[in-house]
């Protein structure tokens, strides 16, 4: 059968694509001996349906020939077998072996870069990366998907629909919260309009009371999320043909969302406190 | 001195109501004047209008020769704030707060200093006999007692004039008599000028003049 064969450096792969957290048998490369390879389960067999044949089960601890396209030939312990969500098909050698392989030395073919999506836009990285090296070709992760990107853009989607309804969902909520609570003391905000409290004394404790239930609410959120459904998640992802999916989130996010909902609680205090609050005197201490 | 000139109030509707139709008077500093007449007669409206929390339809109201109802709805909570006090019929104190401070609630409103108004509110409960229930809620008043603490909250501002719209309407005789006898005596030892509104002819004996409606107009004045 047929497989592409790369080489990588262990410890610079772990930082970004964390192969390793992904062995189904055996270990990692550790980048010390050359003669060992790790293969993808879809290459090794065994492990399910592979779409493009496979190698009948090989185990951890057996040997596998390597032919490659220059007419090299290797012959390989299997040191680990992974398994990913996509196609499992790789073969993974270490850097300094496909660098013997194809007679070059200290160069790649690809780098994988991570970068911090809370320090800068995906775009804004590429920019600087090209006035570097202008000539270097270079594809964002999404470019990369293939078919797999409407599901990714369809799950974006579906995330920023859900976060809209749960604005405007707790926006009713307080909402209902604050207007009952100004309603049922009307006569009470009346008096205090008849002393000589300024109306807009009133409103404002109505605000500080719906951002008091505002920071409840996002608090309460927080640690559901981040304490309850974010690490249950993590260590039960769902199951998708395309690969494992858990919760993620960036600090640009959260930051939006906390944002949106105190925006949405602000107003959501402000419009009925202030309907309440601007009623005629007489009418609202039952005079009239 | 409060002066009116030709007050009128109609509130608007299918058919309209003309609650007043014209009334002038005078009232002069450290009077206690009940405005007193039959149901619809328009005591209540006349002191809404006084008392800036309702707008005429025509006339003016002259407060220490200031045209009130010149004032902007903004100046006008102010002018309620710093010189007018109010006693209500009934419920009108905050029930989540204690007597203490729901006394000191416009002087704090007010932008008096802290200490200052916590005393001051103190020597006032202390003033309506009240100086051993400072720290009561008013679901733990009596009646009576509420509305003297009302007063107390009415008076912390020191008020040109302090309005009091029946205020002893809800009360058994014995509370009535206690608070119209505190109204009395604030009126005489404090010189502060009172306007009420009753319908009680027997608080006639506490005011020094009775301003009598009919039909929202003028009917007579007692002395």
């Amino acid at each position: 059968m047929s497989a592409r064969i790369v080489g990588i450096d262990p410890d610079e792969e772990n930082k970004v694509l964390k192969l390793a957290d992904h062995m189904v048998s055996g270990e990692y490369l550790d980048g010390i001996n050359s003669d060992e390879i790790v293969l993808g389960a879809d290459t090794a067999g065994g492990y399910g349906e592979a779409p493009e044949g496979d190698l009948g089960g090989v185990k951890v601890g057996d040997e596998v020939q390597v032919n490659y396209s220059n007419t090299i030939t290797r012959i390989y312990k299997v040191k680990g077998i992974y398994k990913i969500g996509f196609y499992s098909g790789l073969g993974i050698i270490s850097s300094q072996e496909a660098e013997s392989i194809l007679s070059v030395h200290d160069s790649a073919s690809q780098i994988f870069v991570k970068v911090n999506l809370d320090q800068d836009t995906i775009d804004n990285y590429l920019e600087s990366v090209k006035g570097i090296a202008p000539n270097l070709e270079m594809r964002k992760y999404s470019d990369l998907l293939g078919e797999e990107e409407p599901i990714i853009t369809a799950l974006d989607a579906i995330a920023l629909v859900v976060s809209a309804v749960s604005v405007v969902v707790a926006a009713i909520t307080i909402f209902a919260l604050i207007y009952v609570n100004a309603y049922s003391k009307r006569r009470q905000i009346g008096i205090l309009k008849a002393i000589g409290i300024k109306q807009r004394v009133t409103v404002y404790s109505y605000i500080f009371q719906s951002i008091f239930y505002t920071l409840c609410g996002i608090i309460v959120g927080s640690v559901l999320v981040f304490l309850l459904i974010g690490p249950f998640f993590e260590s039960h992802p769902l199951e998708l043909p395309m690969g494992d999916v858990s919760l993620a989130f960036s600090s640009v996010m959260i930051f939006v969302s906390i944002l949106s909902l105190l925006v949405a609680g602000i107003l959501a205090g402000l419009i009925p406190s202030w309907r309440v609050a601007k009623q005629n005197i007489l009418k609202a201490i039952g005079r009239v | 001195m409060i002066k009116v000139e030709n007050l009128k109030k109609t509130y608007p509707g299918k058919v309209p109501t003309f609650a007043l139709k014209g009334v002038s008077l005078q009232v002069v500093n450290g009077e206690f004047v009940a405005i007193m007449g039959r149901s619809g007669a328009g005591k209540s409206t006349l002191l809404h209008q006084l008392g800036l929390i309702d707008k005429p339809t025509e006339g003016e109201i002259f407060i220490d020769k200031v045209n009130v109802l010149e004032l902007s709805d903004a100046q006008k909570t102010g002018f309620r704030l710093q010189h007018l006090g109010y006693v209500f019929q009934e419920h009108a104190l905050i029930a989540e707060m204690t007597a203490l401070e729901n006394v000191y609630l416009p002087a704090l409103a007010f932008g008096d200093n802290h200490n200052h108004y916590k005393k001051r509110a103190a020597e006032m409960l202390k003033t309506v006999d009240l100086g051993h229930r400072l720290d009561h809620y008013p679901d733990e008043l009596s009646g009576g007692e509420q509305q003297r603490v009302a007063v107390a909250r009415a008076l912390i501002n020191k008020p040109k004039i302090l309005f009091a719209d029946e205020p002893v309407a809800n009360l058994d005789t014995d509370s009535s008599k206690v608070v119209l006898e505190l109204l009395q005596k604030l009126n005489k030892e404090m010189k502060q000028t009172i306007i009420m509104v009753t319908h009680e002819p027997e608080d006639k004996k506490y005011v020094n003049r009775v301003i009598w409606l009919k039909d929202g107009l003028l009917e007579k004045i007692e002395d």
